[in-house]
């Protein structure tokens, strides 16, 4: 099981690389979509199905498709790689580096034991949907009001005239 | 897992793709001759007896003509494409009852997995439209990505109504609680829109603009040629199929019905409702593009959004 | 036994690589799909907790993660193409008319 896990965390890895390092938008839009499939996979290996292809379902079926819509609609070709490399953003990469460290620190030491463990995890989309519509009320309206908000948005942004 | 189950399961899934192959390359030559029919001509008659034959004899012209590679493509994704169109046309049938103990699986998030194939199934379509790098393929492929986006949606509220209505993901479950009732009667408006949804996803008339000859040549297919073009026709009728076997499944009872064996049923349906889509194709007009956007978010959304309203409460007080 | 520490090890490389991509790249469409690399990972470190802990409560959250990626999107692909229309490019660099 830890094999196969890190085989696919290293495919992982492989297409995220894809992702930052293309130069041509649509084949690195293609490489997210295979990362997203290896992030279902994961999904799938720790037993919860149902998020598994609800991450399918919105990811490849949604955001990568409007993100291929927009690369053709705006005539996005292959381009030379344009990397950013000022003082700021070695300045984020090495803060993000101490954080990495962190939590590797944090795994060394290993107070994980003291999260509770629940006796038998529901992964089912019933299980799911008893937290969501009780105990999650309120995030899960503020998320349809954050929907909401973000069609507005989007349609304001990309009307023609304002 | 035993020897014996291994081989179990080859020979059924050899079955079910034999079969659906099958199906699919007489489903060419089902549609050649209804739309004679409705036209009053004869159709493919030369080919054997009653133009039996007809579909073999295509099938062996486009395996031996010239396979041609345009210069200007994005090679990579021009050969994935049609390969992506076949294999998720077929996929649907892993979790599809044939009948009360012939199927190959079955999940308790089938509808998910159903969602999710038709999600990635837009991109066998969309890769041939731009890898294509020419201009009818990417206005093809530019209408496919909006059309097949907007339509998904409905399509998903619709299948809400079916999971609300029988308590369960699972397409056996669903098709088992189908037993006094089929789901038609009590989710007729989430019917008539997973219907019309299902004609846009499959990009048949009326919603064939990804592929309206009169505008675009064929599309998003217009480089292809030899195997590569046949894979996307045949997909495009697997896909037909599958689709029908789903409606067959959610809303018209799938394998149950009086007298007859179970299979029987199911091919029964599944045809008649082929039948149907092709019927359509030959009888409507092709919608203009502002139109076929606007029916899927102002008329149909809605209208799932209803259907999903009315069956929770019918839900609640039957 | 795959346990909680093989899915945080993952997920933290995996964010720092998508980290790297928001700092590193100035394309517009290579940033949002940077930062959808970085809440991908986030959505791994919750499903280890959850099957670490047994726990339903991660999986809601990543329901919920779900959503903010999907308006994040939605809204960022929306502010691409308007800005590709005013000012011909997706270089992030260049927007500076509000800068002092």
């Amino acid at each position: 099981m830890k094999t196969v896990f890190y085989i696919n965390a290293l495919f992982s890895l492989i297409f995220a690389l894809g992702v930052i390092f293309g130069k041509n938008p649509l084949r690195s839009a293609l490489s997210l979509l295979l990362f997203f499939l290896t992030i279902a996979l994961d999904f799938f290996f720790a037993g919860s199905e149902y998020l598994g292809f609800v991450q399918i379902i919105v990811y490849a079926g949604g955001i990568i498709v409007m993100i291929a819509f927009v690369i053709i609609l705006l005539g996005l070709k292959k381009e030379s790689p344009d990397y950013d490399i000022t003082v700021r953003s070695f300045t984020g990469i090495i803060l993000l580096g101490f954080f990495a460290l962190g939590v590797l620190y944090g795994l060394a030491k290993s107070v994980l034991h003291l999260i509770p463990k629940a006796p038998y995890f529901d992964t089912s989309a019933a299980g799911i949907g008893d937290a969501l519509f009780s105990k999650y009320l309120l995030p899960f309206e503020v998320a349809s009001i954050l929907l909401l908000v973000g069609v507005v948005l989007a349609f304001i942004f990309a009307k023609k005239e304002v | 897992m035993a020897l014996k189950d291994v081989l179990i399961l080859v020979v059924k899934i050899s079955i079910v793709i034999g079969g659906m192959l099958g199906v699919v390359a007489y489903l060419t030559l089902m549609e050649r001759k209804v739309v004679a029919y409705i036209q009053e001509r004869l159709g493919p008659n030369r080919v054997g007896p009653w133009g039996l034959l007809q579909p073999i004899a295509d099938g062996i012209k486009l395996f031996f003509k010239e396979d041609v590679i345009p210069a200007h493509v994005d090679k990579l994704l021009y050969i994935i494409a049609p390969a992506i169109t076949m294999t998720m046309a077929v996929m649907p049938f892993v979790i599809i009852p044939f009948s009360k103990s012939f199927f190959l699986s079955d999940i308790n998030v089938g509808i998910l997995l159903l969602l999710a194939i038709s999600g990635i199934n837009t991109y066998g379509v969309l890769l041939a439209g731009i890898s294509s790098n020419s201009k009818y393929s990417m206005i093809g492929g530019l209408r496919v990505a909006s059309q097949l986006i907007s339509y998904e949606v409905a399509l998903s509220l619709a299948f809400v109504g079916v999971v609300l209505w029988n308590g369960s993901m699972s397409l056996v479950k669903i098709t088992e609680a189908q037993h006094v009732v089929w789901n038609i009667i009590p989710q007729f408006i989430g019917f008539i829109v997973f219907f019309i949804a299902a004609l846009a996803e499959l990009n048949r008339i009326p919603f064939d603009l990804p592929e309206a000859e009169a505008e675009l040549v064929a599309g998003y297919h217009t480089e292809y040629s030899s195997m590569k073009f046949a894979l996307f026709y045949l997909g495009e009728y697997a896909n037909l199929t599958a689709m029908s076997a789903i409606i067959t499944t959610l809303y018209l009872g799938g394998w149950q019905g009086p007298w007859l064996p179970g299979f029987v049923w199911f091919a029964i349906k599944t045809f008649v409702v082929l039948f149907v889509f092709m019927w359509i194709r030959w009888t409507y007009p092709r919608f203009r593009f502002d139109q076929l956007i606007s029916v899927g978010w102002k008329v149909l959304i809605p209208l799932a959004l209803l259907n999903i309203a009315l069956t929770a409460i019918l839900r609640i007080y039957i | 036994m795959l346990g909680f520490n093989d899915y945080l090890l993952v997920s933290v490389i995996l964010f720092f690589v998508g980290a790297l991509g928001v700092l590193f790249r100035r394309n517009l469409i290579y940033i949002l799909m940077s930062l959808e690399l970085m809440l991908n990972s986030i959505n791994l470190t919750l499903i280890g907790l959850a099957k670490y802990s047994n726990d339903t409560n991660p999986q809601v959250l990543i329901l919920l993660i779900l959503v903010v990626a999907a308006v994040e999107v939605a809204v960022g692909l929306g502010l691409a193409i308007n800005l590709m229309r005013v000012k011909k490019t997706v270089d992030v660099d260049l927007f500076k008319s509000l800068k002092g």
